[in-house]
């Protein structure tokens, strides 16, 4: 059983930061909200995104699962406007999803969820943390996007750097501890990634204020951040390139 | 220089062409005494790209009945031959013109209709054709998308002298006018008609909602059919569980050299390929530096008995291809884009070029690599389907100056269709494949060419931690 409330850019968000990954996701339902995890067909980078029932206008659900066609999803929320208000309700019965947005009802098949496996997720210790303006990050992509194909992320004790090293050009955008929200790194970490992936992750981000990465010598990067009044909460993860020599 | 003179003003001033001495030798060059020509056609129509959207379009036949006509428009047929035997037989076609309206092909009139007839023919055709001169062959066109082809001669008036023998379901599909041109072809592919039909009815226009069919000119159609094919077949090959070993393909035909890599990863393909001087398009003909090929072996029948020193065409642009900037590896450097390789003039390559696309697929077109990235891209994919497996496909193309006259992109996917029919080298890590590759081609920073490569060798998979 599945019966909700939910504010439109909350659910834009969702849709959002699913799409960087895949286009049919499953949703696992508990009393207590809801939480997708998926990864891209190339096993680079995947997202797990859990959204508290406070998140919801209203939430009513016992444990039960279904699968969402993103897409879907998606071309629903364009009806509407931010703040309105979809509900939701799980019919079972007839495995569809009814949604009702103002005086339109729109009854959306699931998909079968039988063949869409967990994600593994990794366990990872990751030796670097770094809590910045995601305003920041935005700027330091920027810069980097003409400049080549990859980004490192490079952090020590006192500064984060985020580094583009093209053929000629070259880009850096470089926070002290002072500039940061927060910092914790005992020895110098580096760690090399396709900006392809980061840009295409970072762009599905719309209301988070802040983001945390943390990253290894030549190990992923998590990406966290909440939304939601800190209700939802995403973490992505970005498996690195290694430079053959 | 080659294309200003056409082997008749001696701009070479070698007092002879060399290229037409080369060429004539395999075909008949006499000027036939009738205008009325009957023979059998393959069936081949041609529709030609000038003019556009008023184009030429005529059947192709040669001067007399023959046994097994079909094998002359059929590129698998070909496969293997030398260069020289593939334009002798090009060169006994005798191809004739109309010019009609691209728009026309729903409402032909009775030349179009009967080109229409013929292409939906899976045998041979008798036809007949009334030209407005005695015809006289003394020319093929060469380019990298059509096989050979003879200048179009005006005709007057053609007959099909025999019923043609249309297979069921080409005459189902073309029949019907509510279907798209891509589930038409999707339907024939499944249907086991072959590629060389469906290009045909393409380009004359009988696939397609009714009122919207066009003509295509050839050259078109050949990739449209490889896109179209291509795209249908990714849609399956998504869905297929991952290889789970590396695997390198090798073969090679008429002086194109191809290493095709399926790496275990999700689907997406990419394509480099290195011109070497000498090569048709080189522009460089004169000064043959390119290393000799010992190690490889010869697959294909191939025309490397034929030492060549020089390639005939001082002017790498073939008739019928003037500078076009689709044209492939255009020896113009500027639009060759992406080509840090361009040449050195002691080391052997001219240029190399990379496309590629990701899992999703590619929406614009190949520019760089153009037809033959999809020539290559459909073998790879059926070659897929077959081992019920998705992979990552790299394909790695050498040209050398054996292959001195561009013959079509059938070359290609002939030639990657073969390969994969091998027995492939498997290996437990990329790197190592890729060190086999690097071992046997002679410009081995171009298998590093592209970016694709480089991200594919370095990016890790969340699989590995």
């Amino acid at each position: 059983m599945f019966k909700a409330k939910i504010r439109s850019e909350v659910l834009k968000e969702v849709i959002d930061v699913i799409a960087t990954q895949v286009d049919e996701v499953k949703f696992t339902i508990t009393t207590s909200g809801i939480n997708a995890k998926a990864v891209d067909p190339a096993h680079v980078a995947m997202v797990d995104i859990t959204l508290d029932k406070g998140a919801f206008e209203e939430f009513k659900a016992k444990d039960t699962e279904m699968g969402i066609n993103i897409e879907k999803l998606r071309e629903v929320v364009k009806l509407t406007k931010s703040g309105e208000t979809i509900a939701m309700e799980l019919d079972e019965d007839h495995n569809r999803l009814v949604l009702s947005l103002g005086n339109i009802t729109r009854n959306m098949s699931l998909v079968d969820t039988a063949g869409m496996s967990d994600p593994k997720i990794p366990g990872l210790n990751l030796a670097a943390k770094v809590t910045l303006e995601l305003d920041e990050l935005r700027k330091g992509l920027r810069a980097a996007e003409p400049v080549a194909d990859h980004i490192a992320l490079i952090a020590d004790e006192n500064n984060f750097e985020l580094r583009a090293d093209g053929d000629t050009d070259f880009s850096s955008l470089t926070l002290v501890k002072d500039q940061l929200v927060e910092l914790s790194c005992k020895e110098k970490q580096r760690s090399l990634f396709s900006l392809d992936y980061f840009l295409n992750m970072i762009k599905a981000v719309s209301s988070a204020q802040n983001i945390t990465l943390e990253f290894g010598n030549d190990f992923p990067v998590s990406m966290d951040f909440t939304f939601a009044d800190s209700k939802g909460k995403v973490s992505f993860l970005l498996a690195p390139r290694i430079e053959n020599d | 220089m080659c294309i200003a003179c056409k082997g008749s003003r001696n701009l070479c001033q070698k007092g002879y062409c060399e290229l037409l001495g080369r060429v004539r030798k395999h075909m008949s060059s006499k000027t036939l005494d009738t205008k009325e020509v009957f023979g059998s056609s393959p069936p081949s129509v041609f529709v030609g790209r000038y003019g556009y959207p008023k184009v030429s379009i005529g059947p192709m036949l040669p001067p007399e009945r023959i046994f097994k006509a079909e094998r002359l428009d059929d590129p698998r047929e070909w496969w293997g031959l030398g260069i020289e035997e593939v334009v002798g037989i090009r060169g006994s076609l005798l191809r004739s013109k109309v010019e009609q309206k691209v728009s026309s092909a729903s409402t032909p009139d009775r030349h179009l209709a009967a080109c229409q007839e013929l292409s939906l023919s899976s045998k041979a055709v008798d036809t007949e054709v009334l030209f407005q001169k005695k015809p006289r062959i003394n020319f093929l066109s060469f380019d990298n998308f059509t096989a050979p082809v003879a200048p179009g001669l005006d005709m007057e008036k053609m007959r099909l002298t025999q019923n043609p023998s249309v297979p069921r379901k080409v005459d189902a599909v073309t029949s019907d006018t509510d279907v798209l041109a891509a589930d038409g072809l999707w339907e024939l592919y499944d249907g086991n008609v072959d590629l060389t039909q469906m290009q045909r009815l393409m380009s004359a226009g009988l696939l397609g909602e009714g009122r919207k069919r066009l003509l295509v000119p050839t050259r078109w159609s050949i990739t449209a059919v490889d896109d179209v094919l291509g795209k249908k077949l990714m849609e399956k090959v998504r869905y297929l569980p991952q290889l789970g070993e590396v695997l390198l393909y090798r073969g090679d035909y008429a002086g194109n050299y191809f290493w095709i890599l399926l790496v275990p990863r999700a689907w997406s393909f990419g394509m480099t390929e290195t011109w070497m001087k000498g090569s048709f398009w080189s522009g460089d003909a004169s000064t043959d530096t390119n290393p000799s090929r010992t190690e490889h072996t010869q697959v294909g029948a191939g025309s490397t008995q034929a030492n060549r020193n020089s390639n005939p065409l001082d002017n790498p642009n073939p008739p019928g291809n003037s500078t076009s900037t689709i044209s492939p590896g255009n020896p113009n450097p500027s639009v060759t884009s992406n080509s840090p390789n361009y040449s050195n003039p002691s080391d052997g390559f001219f240029t190399t070029l990379s496309d590629s696309e990701g899992f999703a697929g590619r929406t614009g077109y190949a520019d760089r690599v153009t037809g033959a990235y999809y020539a290559a891209r459909l073998g790879v994919l059926e070659h897929l389907i077959g081992l019920k497996r998705q992979a990552t496909a790299l394909i790695y193309r050498e040209i050398t100056h054996e292959y001195w006259l561009p013959l079509g992109v059938w070359v290609i996917r002939e030639t990657v269709r073969k390969a994969l029919e091998g027995r492939p080298e498997r290996f437990d890590t990329l790197n190592s494949a890729m060190s086999r590759v690097t071992a046997h081609a002679t410009n081995k920073k171009g298998v590093f060419h592209s970016e694709f490569v480089r991200s594919i060798l370095s990016q890790r998979t969340l699989d590995d931690f």
